[in-house]
């Protein structure tokens, strides 16, 4: 893939406070819109999911240590994609132990939907640590 | 808000987002002590003033629910009224509906 075609939409730290992580959110809905990209989600889809990735971190990640941080990097591939790397500071984890959250155990199990919810409108891939989550979301434009 | 009226709990969610630091869960049990938990028979959220929620919100409902089915053995119904699109669309996705009736409108 020749490399004018990938660029560097946005990088931003934020620490792990529910005020910056609101802030966050708003920067990286407003990066993608900015674009006005063909993308399939509408806007409450790709806020949710946003803020999917960004509570996890915080939450699951960072266990809300306000001096942890939260990275978060948008990369915009012409006419193929965007994706949305979320990184925490956290020991990372083992995506393939994640609770079936639908099972018939699972349904009263109050945690565990927000990668679900993220995997029923895109593919989501983790680094090695398991500390960084890559989100694509496909383009036409 | 909450009122009981004939086992029936009426709780207005005041807040436009739900996002797992409201402490619905919190505030339900605390004002709930004051009826007897076993008359309890259902259970009605109206979320006419509701914009948002996400997973950890989605949460606080189901740390409700569990509390309440472990209360009142099983017997408490559990329903959403005037849910917007979107909020119904996520409900949808999560399968919320096999646990809870959700209504877009008052009835």
């Amino acid at each position: 893939m020749p490399l004018e075609k990938q660029k560097m939409l946005i990088k931003e730290s934020v620490y792990s406070t529910n005020t910056d992580r609101l802030r966050l959110l708003d920067i990286a809905i407003e990066t993608i819109l900015k674009e006005r990209l063909d993308i399939s989600l509408d806007r409450f889809e790709l806020y949710l999911i946003l803020d999917e990735a960004i509570t996890n971190a915080m939450d699951h990640g960072n266990r809300w240590d306000k001096s942890k941080k939260v990275i978060l990097k948008i990369e915009k591939v012409e006419k193929e994609s965007v994706k949305i790397y979320i990184k925490d500071e956290g020991i990372g984890f083992n995506p393939k132990i994640l609770p079936d959250v639908l099972n018939n155990n699972g349904k009263l199990n109050p945690r565990g939907r927000g990668i679900y919810i993220i995997r029923k409108f895109c593919p989501i891939e983790w680094n090695v640590v398991g500390n960084e989550v890559c989100i694509t979301l496909e383009t036409k434009n | 808000m909450i009122e009981i009226n004939e086992g029936i709990l009426n709780v207005v969610v005041n807040e436009k987002r739900i996002e797992g630091s409201n402490h619905i869960f919190e505030h339900l049990v605390e004002e709930s002590k004051i009826s007897d938990k076993d008359k309890v028979k259902k259970i009605i959220f109206d979320f006419a003033n509701v914009e948002y929620i996400n997973s950890l919100g989605i949460a606080e409902f189901i740390s409700i629910i569990r509390y309440y089915t472990n209360v009142t053995n099983a017997v408490a119904k559990y329903k959403f009224i005037n849910v917007n699109k979107d909020i119904r669309k996520l409900f949808s996705l999560v399968e919320l509906g096999h646990l809870v009736e959700i209504s877009e409108s008052s009835g």
